[in-house]
């Protein structure tokens, strides 16, 4: 009830506001750099498909409708993430013209640095967008921001957060962690929930599920190497900074959770299917579960009537709270065929607050703009006010990911990956041993 | 000076051999046979051109340069080659793919290799069984994935729950670097077993009844028969799935990127993954180049091998020219 | 003839030896069938149940509720239609395609003689061999020369000429007995009329093999069809079926692929049976002699 009227009151506040701005400039959304009767094609690709891209595909026939009726859209959308990542650099690399692209943070440098990306300073400047930079979400911003341009408009942030079974903690007579909480705190919540039950030696509940697993890149610990101190790359990214007793405390902890607690699960079981990893939660067999706020909707969907369940924050670690925060953004080609009329859509999808509710409460994720945050989550969702402050508050304020740099992705899968996974796998428990080989190859990636 | 006058000599020896050979095809009773090869091949080869020879000769000069796709190559000489030479990944996909290659190609042609035989009885019913084996091939592959992860997963999956019967106390399959390889063989050959079951299906068909009866008027054992008709007579077929599961297997690349994504700690990863990897995520099309130019060479090589083994057990090589 | 192949001082006559291998055949076929069968059967299954029966962990094999409606949903949230007619064009063209110029060039390696021939032969086999990753970008940068994206021919006329089929017809045409050939020679066919009516009804398990394994292939194309066809209107069905995903971590309707996925295969399983029918023994070798 709070939640309504809080986003009532929200709601009356930006109409005033923009009635007060919109008097002569906010009313129409285009640059007055294109003819408002050209007739051409504008081709729009990306991964989001059906259920996650309706929102967009919306603001797209109402922009076009409004104001370029003459212009077709060829949609080229729910292109799977992984063809995605060929198909686009194919595309581009043989030359064809895409008007708008779908960009996550990890290869906004990379298609940045390699000059596939637009520079959209010029555009900021001769056209802004309502509410840039400050309405926008500062982690998200900052994270298509190559050398001081920005490439990239974020549309969403994916912070994460803990999955809690409740019944599970009333049974064991425990309170849910906050976002006070230690890591020490925390560990031993985990270990105290951990039981079998059935008495035959194999666990099956664990206290804490999906901090790590085989192939996982290093945003999902990255957070937790930065509570506890650490770090991955120096300030310009030339070399490592893995070696500090700090980053390797923060991945012994991890690993200690898989092979010396128990109390996480180890990859096996998280992989068992190969649909999701939440299958674990939402079968009650696990008390806290790592994921980002896009899996709340999902879980609703799955967990149903079985058990209650919230959200809460990760916790506090030595040098800070920090928690992960990733997303993605509209970015324009360099070689688009109608550069003026992507920006022109991606200001209007973005930033009109006519749609930016409707767009908030759509699909899964969170819109990059904070303001209507509270539009996100559905208002019979029993998880609705912990989701807001889990996610849109504390989640957006901590936000941390690593440092997404030209060479992130062959650093990724070459090093992280590939020395990381002998811990997931328990063939390496000792993680100083597994840091150190990491670090050096670092080390001769960037320098070289 | 002579050097080179003895190379135009031989040179020219050559071509005059080339002529030779060429006037006496194009003279006679063959003038008419070698045109009508010629012609026959012309539609394919007209393709070939047209299609694959830009896009190969393009590969051969990107190996030669530093491209990340976005900018313009840049020429570098063979200092990818060099690059090879010290990269961990290189030998480890190299040393992958060379595993992979041959314990799945055997293991994958015997097995098929008698459920050819199997499949080939007059039996009621055969083609449900054939459609059976097949049916691997025409699931979707995420589908197919997914199940192949469950049967593996280590506690409750399908092959350690029977394993446990035995009281044998199954690996980790996918989540262990040793294991992880024969799981993804298991796997493939799971997938692929019904191509080669087929081709080798057809090739018992196409053997004519006549030579069996043949045979056992004159008393031949089943043994002999296998030995003197069925084998000699599938040698060609048989040829045919060898050379193209290896190359196959050398390319191989959907079911590691599907099951294993080449790892656990890149233990899963062939040559070909790491081709991708460098192509499209590293964006170093140029090493990816000359990485695909080492995979090729080594195919071409095999291949080459087992061309000239083939001329003492299949028939149908060499027998003219 | 019967009592030839029967093995002296034997116990069973043929016929009982027939059925007790028949019956031994049957039973291996069928234990290493399930685990053949098992992925597909399953695929099936998920295809009827909802998104939370698709979680459920330890699966259930059998759907608790059977939600036929999936396939009718499945159907209308993608095109579908048009994506079987594309799909069907491609196929349709492809294997017709890759049947001529294979047999054709697969007669020529066969059993014509001319200078160069298996040295052009495994220059043809080497083509195989080039890992597709490296092709893709220029074939790419050659449809747009031929001003060919998003339209069917990217995904058609490329694929008419293959060496692996060229490879497979030869070895299939090398084991057929010369003789016959002659005979028509003889009797004053022409190379092209040898190889119509004489070679060609020879080869037909190897002809259903190609065309079973072209209409699978290019039926399941995924990668390359993916880059060149960016027009809704062009997609083939693994594009249209790809589509339902989203980025990991979001919610994918599996049940809904699986459904598609299912009546995806349909057209391949008929192709697959129709083209057993042509798995048949009965050559037309009289008056020749046996003996390899």
């Amino acid at each position: 009830m709070i939640r309504k009227l809080v986003l009532l009151a929200t709601v009356l506040g930006l109409v005033s506001f923009g009635f007060a701005a919109s008097a002569q400039d906010m009313t129409d959304w285009t640059c007055g750099t294109v003819d408002g009767d050209m007739s051409a094609a504008i081709t729009i690709t990306g991964w989001e498909g059906p259920g996650e891209v309706d929102k967009f595909l919306l603001a797209f026939d109402e922009f076009f409708g409004e104001y370029y009726p003459n212009v077709e859209q060829i949609l080229n959308t729910g292109v799977a993430w992984t063809d995605y990542w060929t198909t686009l650099p194919a595309q581009l690399a043989g030359g064809a013209e895409i008007d708008m692209a779908w960009m996550h943070d990890t290869r906004n440098d990379t298609f940045a640095a390699n000059g596939w990306a637009l520079n959209l300073d010029s555009y900021l400047e001769a056209c802004p967008i309502p509410g840039w930079p400050e309405k926008f979400v500062a982690s998200q911003v900052d994270a298509f921001n190559f050398q001081g341009s920005q490439y990239a408009i974020p549309y969403d942030l994916a912070p994460g957060g803990l999955y809690i079974n409740l019944d599970l903690f009333e049974a064991a007579g425990l309170e849910p962690p906050n976002e006070h909480t230690s890591f020490e705190e925390f560990t031993e919540l985990a270990n105290a929930l951990t039981q079998d039950t059935d008495g035959d030696g194999e666990t099956d509940i664990w206290g804490i599920s999906n901090l790590a697993s085989v192939g996982r890149g290093a945003g999902g610990a990255y957070w937790i190497i930065k509570s506890f101190g650490g770090e991955l790359f120096n300030e310009e990214n030339t070399a490592s900074m893995m070696d500090s007793p700090e980053t390797i405390a923060a991945l012994q902890w991890l690993a200690d959770l898989l092979w010396d607690s128990g109390a996480h699960p180890t990859a096996d079981s998280i992989a068992a299917t190969g649909f999701t990893t939440e299958f674990l939660f939402a079968n009650g067999n696990v008390a806290m579960h790592y994921a980002l706020n896009d899996a709340a909707s999902r879980m609703w969907e799955l967990v149903g009537d079985s058990f209650n369940w919230t959200v809460v924050p990760t916790p506090t670690g030595p040098a800070g709270r920090y928690n992960f925060i990733g997303g993605s953004a509209f970015s324009i080609p360099a070689s688009a065929a109608h550069p003026d009329l992507s920006y022109e859509l991606i200001r209007y999808t973005l930033a009109n607050p006519d749609h930016l509710c409707r767009t908030a409460a759509m699909g899964a994720a969170l819109v990059s703009q904070s303001d209507f945050h509270d539009c996100a989550a559905p208002d019979d969702a029993p998880y609705a006010d912990a989701y807001h402050d889990v996610f849109s508050v504390i989640g957006a304020r901590d936000g941390v990911h690593p440092a997404y740099h030209p060479k992130y992705l062959e650093w990724e899968t070459s090093v992280w990956v590939s020395n990381m996974d002998l811990l997931w796998t328990g063939e390496e428990r000792d993680a100083a041993v597994v840091v150190q080989r990491a670090h050096e190859q670092t080390n001769e990636l960037l320098g070289g | 000076m002579a050097a080179a006058i003895k190379a135009r000599r031989d040179g020219g020896s050559l071509w005059a051999t080339k002529l030779r050979e060429f006037r006496r095809a194009f003279m006679g009773l063959r003038r008419e046979e070698s045109i009508a090869g010629y012609m026959f091949l012309l539609p394919n080869l007209v393709g070939f051109i047209v299609f694959m020879l830009f896009p190969i000769m393009f590969a051969f000069y990107i190996m030669l340069t530093d491209w990340s796709l976005a900018k313009p190559p840049e020429f570098i000489g063979l200092k990818n080659f060099d690059t090879m030479v010290n990269d961990r990944l290189f030998w480890k996909s190299l040393v992958n793919s060379f595993y992979y290659t041959f314990v799945a190609v055997p293991t994958g042609i015997f097995i098929a290799f008698w459920l050819a035989l199997a499949l080939n009885r007059k039996m009621r019913g055969i083609i449900f069984f054939r459609t059976v084996y097949f049916l691997p091939q025409i699931t979707l592959t995420v589908a197919a994935a997914t199940i192949w992860r469950w049967i593996y997963q280590p506690e409750i999956g399908m092959i350690n729950h029977v394993l446990d019967w035995f009281g044998i106390d199954g690996p980790k399959w996918i989540h262990d670097t040793k294991w992880a390889m024969p799981s993804v063989i298991i796997m493939s050959n799971w997938q692929g077993i019904g191509f080669a079951m087929l081709i080798l299906l057809a090739g018992l068909q196409g053997i004519p009844e006549e030579y069996y009866e043949a045979a056992s008027i004159d008393g031949a054992s089943g043994w002999q028969r296998m030995r003197y008709v069925t084998l000699p007579m599938l040698s060609p077929a048989i040829f045919f799935v060898v050379v193209t599961s290896l190359i196959g297997a050398f390319q191989a690349f959907d079911q590691f990127f599907v099951l294993t994504q080449g790892g656990p700690a890149d233990a899963t990863t062939p040559l070909t993954l790491y081709i991708f990897n460098n192509a499209f995520k590293f964006f170093k099309m140029g090493y990816g180049a000359a990485l695909a130019a080492v995979l090729f060479v080594i195919i071409l090589v095999i291949t080459i091998i087992q061309w000239q083994l083939a001329r003492r057990w299949v028939i149908g090589f060499d027998e003219d020219e | 003839m019967a009592s030839a192949t029967k093995t002296k001082g034997s116990l069973f006559g043929q016929r009982q030896v027939k059925i007790l291998m028949d019956l031994f055949t049957y039973v291996v076929l069928s234990v290493v069938g399930i685990i053949f069968i098992m992925p597909f059967a399953w695929m099936v299954a998920n295809s009827f149940k909802d998104i939370r029966g698709i979680y459920k962990y330890p699966p259930d094999f059998i759907p608790e509720v059977w939600h036929f409606e999936n396939y009718t949903e499945a159907w209308t949230m993608t095109h579908f239609d048009a994506g079987f007619l594309n799909s069907a064009i491609v196929a349709a063209a492809v294997v017709l395609g890759q049947l001529f110029t294979a047999s054709l060039a697969g007669y020529s390696f066969a059993r014509l003689r001319y200078p160069g021939r298996d040295k052009i032969f495994l220059l043809y086999i080497s083509l195989m061999m080039v890992p597709f990753t490296v092709l893709l970008i220029p074939l790419y940068v050659q449809m747009r020369y031929f001003n060919w994206i998003s339209t069917l021919q990217a995904v058609i006329v490329p694929f008419l000429f293959t060496p692996w089929g060229t490879f497979m017809m030869r070895q299939f045409m090398v084991t057929i007995p010369r003789e016959l050939e002659d005979a028509a020679r003889i009797d004053g066919c022409g190379f092209f009329r040898t190889y119509w009516l004489i070679i060609l009804p020879l080869t037909k398990p190897a002809l259903a093999t190609l065309a079973i394994f072209t209409f699978v292939n290019t039926w399941n194309s995924f990668q390359w069809p993916l880059i060149v066809l960016g027009k809704p209107k062009v997609k083939t069905l693994p594009l249209l079926l790809a589509s339902f995903q989203n980025q990991s971590g979001m919610r994918t309707p599996w049940h809904l692929i699986m459904a598609a996925a299912t009546f995806v295969v349909i057209p391949v399983l008929i192709a697959f049976v129709v083209g057993q029918k042509y798995y048949v023994r009965g050559i037309v070798t009289s008056g020749i002699k046996g003996g390899g």
